[in-house]
């Protein structure tokens, strides 16, 4: 019998820097999502969340974005790639929950302004989601040359994006049912 | 091996543990620390009934 709850899965975009073009990519994804049946979505903005900056850890979260993630089957991270790695902000807000990650599926965007398209970031990013109990997806978006995909008012320019963004968030669904029967039906 | 039951906090259903986590903290003592592992144990539960999820230190 199919569940009568829909699935979460909100989008965290992970940058709070000016002029950040991963919001066009976060909007993006969030609409993609928003057609999908069965699904909500919501945006989670890094840059409006009150972050504790003098503690760090679990139950230091911000509650919006803690209920935020017990509520969620999965989430989207919109990482775009500084230094090869993921914002500090990002690190510092995704390690502020753990109970509300295991065993939830995660899918990255990546996104960066030159050619690669965020592989690195996605590299980086794996262990640090596996050890916060999220079990990530082998599908990923990159979106790399950022100001070639999308216009800067955020019309996308480049179709391609759809297709690939179609088969992440499919695979990312079906993980996210699977883990959700598996958090609730079966005992550790 | 399984402990007591949980119950969900938000509905009262009764919780499925889904999952252990090490947690290393300064915190010392009390339930769930582990002396071999050296962290202290987190039990992961969820909620069949409204999906919440909420843990507790083993034992």
């Amino acid at each position: 019998m199919p569940d009568p709850r829909p699935l979460s899965i909100p989008v965290i975009l992970g940058t709070a820097r000016k002029g950040r073009r991963s919001a066009h990519a976060a909007r993006f994804v969030l609409g993609e999502l928003q057609k999908r049946d069965g699904v909500v979505t919501e945006l989670v903005d890094v840059g409006a969340l009150s972050v504790q900056l003098d503690d760090s850890g679990q139950d230091t979260a911000d509650p919006a974005f803690s209920g935020c993630m017990n509520r969620a089957d999965a989430i989207v991270l919109i990482v775009p790639e500084y230094n090869h790695a993921m914002p500090g902000l990002l690190k510092h807000v995704l390690d502020s929950c753990l109970k509300e990650y295991v065993h939830k599926a995660a899918g990255i965007v990546a996104v960066s302004a030159g050619p690669f398209g965020g592989t690195r970031v996605i590299e980086t990013s794996l262990p640090v989601l596996r050890e916060l109990g999220l079990v990530t997806i082998f599908w990923d978006v990159n979106v790399g040359s950022v100001a070639k995909v999308f216009e800067e008012n955020g019309i996308l320019l480049d179709p391609a994006l759809v297709r690939r963004t179609d088969k992440f968030l499919g695979e990312l669904i079906w993980m996210a049912k699977t883990l959700r029967y598996g958090r609730e039906s079966i005992a550790l | 091996m399984p402990g007591r039951p949980m119950t969900c906090p938000k509905c009262g259903a009764t919780m499925n543990r889904h999952g252990e986590k090490l947690v290393y903290t300064g915190e010392t003592g009390g339930a769930g620390e582990d002396p071999l592992l050296g962290g202290v144990m987190q039990e992961m539960h969820a909620c069949p009934h409204c999906g919440h999820v909420a843990s507790r230190r083993a034992g």
